[in-house]
């Protein structure tokens, strides 16, 4: 077996995820991050062991139906290599769809991504007729209860949580386009406890209007 | 259905749809490498259509060559379409969507030319699920003439009789070159005659059943002139009392006795610029055809029969496209296709060359169609480089050394055991083996000798590496497929299959096996429609009438539709599957010529009654009717380029028979005669280092 050679540089990258891309899965999303890197041929440093895989860490993965403005993710690189070549080379070989915006240096040492991930902000724009008002009184409601019990679906059962510890704030955001109401919401997105979009949403009542939901930013 | 929606019109509707149907990315496009171009810039629009889901179609490489034949042409374009699945199909129901391409989201009536691939058989109800959905008649002669010309390709077009209603056109034989053949005979007869709605024809025969406003007829002559193109509707079978075929005859000058399908001389180039989808698809992978064609002539195998001659890629070639694939791709994995790599005359160069330039890319590299040998273990070891050794697969096909010699698959037990025996010592924890029940002289001890064969591979497992051995067996059933020797044969009957079946999940079982089966409905499903006649074109429609589709799913299948539609009918499915034909009957697709010829394959199939094994025909070519037919191509070729002998005085080649002379003959099947030849030799390899 050949050996490992030690990684020499973290990359931390930060991107965006629209369009077409809504529609893939994180794990697909995650080959096709795989695959533009190959084709980049950027010094990817691997996993050691079997099944050798690129050393690519995202912070969170965009649930289904979801794009993603300022997505996060670590690369570590066997040879050093200037972030902006790394991005322009990158981008170069990206579908449309997915686009890196930022690209700096990390601690080699760093700590996963993942783990240190707080909370998130989340942007949902629905197609409802209900005024501001109406609205402003249901995040106030949501906000004031001490208890929201949800269903989530997990391997194919249905699971009851309480989603109000999950929802940190809410913020009625205005009328982006005519008939689309704007709802910003900051989540609890760490490893043990994620609060999704769609079930607040659900939670207000607004789940069947649902147009358009983007994760804006992580906080870590 | 809907008017007419426009590409706009498609996108609002999938926005509205997508987040509500499983991997919605199915319908998305916008893959990497896949082709958009200025609709209003090309003169032909072609659809390609694979009527299954996106997931299997994607790995379907016949249409990813045409895709990227037709699309390098830059007054052509070609765009993808596949079926939907039933919760896409249910919505587009409900919103009287009409079908639509991936790459610009226009309706399948705005193109030109739908062509499907039909790589098999259970796949038929779905093309009429797909026309349907597409607001087209189904039928081929109810279509006016600004309809899209409706093609189909692939072997399963071998016996074109069974689907000959829905189509216009079918390709015999290999597509890339006639497809532009179609196309501009296509664009010439639009040019000439018009394809407005109002337009009467020409032409008007007193013979042709069509009804004479059909507007399609001076088509269909045209497209009858192209050699490899069938057309269905201008031939017309005739029938004895007892049902069979008394004859298949041609309705139209224009229309061949016999047609002939098309090779190319050489492969064509490689495609490289694969569609990367962005979700899991059944072979997310890039492939490369390093070979077309194969000389082992297995008697079961349709494939072994239909795609010859041989032809290999260079070995340069194939490292070339290689690097190409990776670079335009990104892939992970490449699949180095052939129907026997084993044979492939460059494959230890070929893999020591791709492991030196790719190996420390982490590329995995599949070399399916290995023979059962210990050189198939080398490859496989240099392939696998400090990666997990999981899975080992072979495919003996029969479990006792006289059934391998009846179907002409002759390999020892001795010789697998022993690589078994390499596989398991070198650090493969698991081997699957492949099997096919119902072969003709099939007996109950060679059913038994499966579930020995099991054990003993097993058991040498163990050995090495103990617990952690796996054997796992599939086993499939028999379909005797047209052109090939098996073609006279009889599907065994459901009771005694699946009888077999039972017995061999009692036999194999217990830790560290694994037992696989196919049901024999689905065999049989599979039968009546490949050995069928044009009589099946009710019954498959009316079937999917009934809701018969994804005939190939098991969790969608369908039987008693099929059933149904055979009542309907006055047909009756076994009289199709289960009965043995006489070697003088007229076949449904005896006008398709393979280059195979009848006698060759009547000679074969009684080789295979007397266990009489027949040579790799790159020892020995037997004559079976390829290399005459296509003599001027093999003139044009170089000497090493083919399987089949070069032509030509003082060319160094095999010896030709124009019987094909038997290697041996089992001693159990046939004793006397056995006698007259020497003793049990395997094919190829060892016969070059012996006298000859």
């Amino acid at each position: 077996m050949e050996a490992v050679v030690a990684p020499q540089q973290r990359l931390r990258i930060t991107f965006s995820q629209q369009g077409a891309l809504r529609y893939v899965g994180h794990l697909d999303v995650v080959r096709t991050w795989e695959r533009a890197l190959r084709r980049a041929g950027v010094p990817l440093a691997y996993s050691a062991g079997f099944n050798p895989g690129p050393r690519l860490f995202f912070a969170s993965g965009l649930p289904l139906g979801t794009t993603g403005r300022a997505e996060i993710a670590d690369v570590v690189l066997n040879q050093p290599m200037e972030p902006a070549a790394f991005m322009a080379a990158v981008n170069a070989q990206m579908p449309p769809d997915l686009r890196l915006l930022q690209v700096e240096e990390a601690p080699l040492k760093s700590p996963a991504l993942q783990a240190i991930l707080q909370a998130s902000l989340w942007q949902a724009d629905v197609a409802t007729t209900l005024d501001e008002a109406t609205l402003q009184a249901r995040l106030t409601a949501f906000l004031a209860s001490v208890e929201l019990p949800a269903d989530k679906r997990r391997k194919g059962r249905q699971v009851s949580y309480d989603l109000r510890p999950l929802v940190l704030d809410l913020r009625y955001l205005g009328e982006p386009e005519t008939g689309w109401q704007r709802i910003g919401m900051t989540l609890r997105s760490a490893p043990e406890a994620t609060g999704r979009a769609d079930a607040v949403l659900t939670a207000l009542g607004l789940g069947e209007s649902v147009a358009r939901i983007e994760r804006v930013q992580l906080i870590f | 259905m809907m008017n007419h929606p426009t590409p706009a019109d498609i996108s609002g509707f999938l926005e509205r749809t997508l987040l509500r149907v499983q991997k919605p990315a199915r319908y998305t496009g916008g893959e990497l490498n896949c082709v958009v171009k200025d609709w209003d810039a090309v003169q032909q629009r072609i659809a390609l259509a694979f009527p299954d889901i996106y997931d299997l179609g994607m790995s379907n490489l016949g249409l990813a060559i045409l895709y990227d034949q037709i699309n390098q042409r830059p007054d052509l374009l070609a765009e993808r379409v596949y079926a939907p699945w039933l919760d896409m199909e249910a919505a587009l129901r409900a919103a009287d969507m009409p079908l639509f391409s991936l790459e610009t989201r226009h309706p399948l009536t705005d193109f030109d030319v739908i062509g499907f691939s039909l790589p098999y058989e259970q796949l038929y109800t779905n093309v009429l699920n797909m026309l349907d959905l597409a607001g087209l008649p189904l039928r081929a002669a109810e279509r006016s003439a600004q309809h899209p010309l409706v093609i189909a390709g692939g072997s399963a077009c071998y016996n074109p009789e069974p689907m000959h209603a829905f189509f216009d056109a079918l390709v015999i034989g290999e597509g890339e070159e006639v497809i532009f053949e179609i196309l501009a005979t296509y664009e010439a007869w639009k040019q000439e005659v018009g394809t407005h709605a109002n337009h009467e024809p020409e032409i008007q025969d007193a013979v042709t059943p069509f009804p004479l406003s059909n507007h399609r007829l001076s088509l269909w002559q045209r497209l009858a002139r192209l050699r490899g193109v069938y057309v269905p509707h201008l031939y017309a079978p005739s029938y004895h009392p007892d049902g069979t075929l008394a004859q298949i005859e041609p309705l139209d000058e224009a229309a061949p006795p016999v047609v002939t399908k098309r090779i190319l001389p050489t492969m064509p180039p490689p495609v490289t610029r694969f569609i990367v989808p962005f979700i899991d698809t059944v072979h997310n992978r890039a492939a490369i055809e390093i070979q077309r064609g194969c000389t082992r002539g297995c008697r079961f195998c349709q494939a072994g029969m239909i795609f010859r001659p041989v032809r290999e890629r260079p070995v340069q070639e194939v490292l070339e496209a290689v690097d190409a694939i990776i670079a335009a791709t990104g892939y992970e994995e490449i699949g180095l296709l052939s129907l026997s790599s084993s044979d492939y005359s460059g494959v230890a160069e070929l893999v020591e060359a791709i492991m030196t330039r790719h190996g420390d890319k982490k590329l995995s590299v599949g070399l399916p169609s290995l023979r059962i040998e210990s050189f198939s273990v080398d490859l496989m070891e240099q392939l696998a480089r400090g990666r997990r050794r999981s899975g080992f697969t072979f495919a003996p096909e029969a479990a006792t050394d006289r059934l391998r010699d009846v179907i002409n698959k002759p390999i020892a037990t001795d010789d697998l055991l022993r690589t078994a025996e390499e596989v398991f010592s070198r650090g493969w924890t698991s081997i699957k083996l492949y099997f096919m029940i119902g072969h003709p002289t099939q007996s109950l001890e060679d059913v038994e000798a499966i579930a020995d064969l099991a054990q003993a591979v097993m058991k040498i497992g163990r050995r090495h590496i103990g617990g952690k051995a796996k054997v796992r067996v599939g086993v499939s059933t028999l379909v005797p497929k047209p052109h090939t020797p098996f073609q006279w044969v009889p599907v065994e009957d459901v009771d005694t299959l699946n009888a077999h079946i039972r017995h061999l999940q009692e036999r194999i079982r217990g830790k560290g096996f694994d037992f696989s089966w196919n049901d024999p409905r689905d065999t049989l499903v599979e039968a009546f429609l490949t050995r069928g006649d044009r009589r099946l074109a009710v019954v498959i429609e009316r079937a999917w009438q009934l809701g018969a589709k994804f005939d190939a799913w098991q969790d969608n299948r369908n039987f008693a539709a099929w059933q149904q539609a055979f009542a309907e009918a006055g047909l009756d499915p076994d009289w199709y599957a289960r009965r043995g034909r006489l070697l003088d009957e007229v076949l449904p697709w005896e006008h398709i010529n393979t280059g195979v010829s009848k006698e060759f394959l009547t000679l074969d199939y009684m080789n295979s009654l007397k266990g009489a094994v027949v040579d790799d025909c790159r020892e020995h070519c037997y004559s079976c009717g390829i290399l005459g037919l296509f003599r001027h191509d093999r003139r044009n070729v170089p000497d090493d380029a083919w399987g089949c002998p070069a032509l030509g005085r003082g060319k160094a080649r095999q010896p030709v028979d124009i019987r094909p002379v038997p290697l041996y003959v089992n001693s159990e099947m046939a004793p006397e005669l056995a006698a007259h030849y020497g003793p049990r030799v395997p094919q190829r390899s060892a016969r070059r280092e012996g006298s000859d």
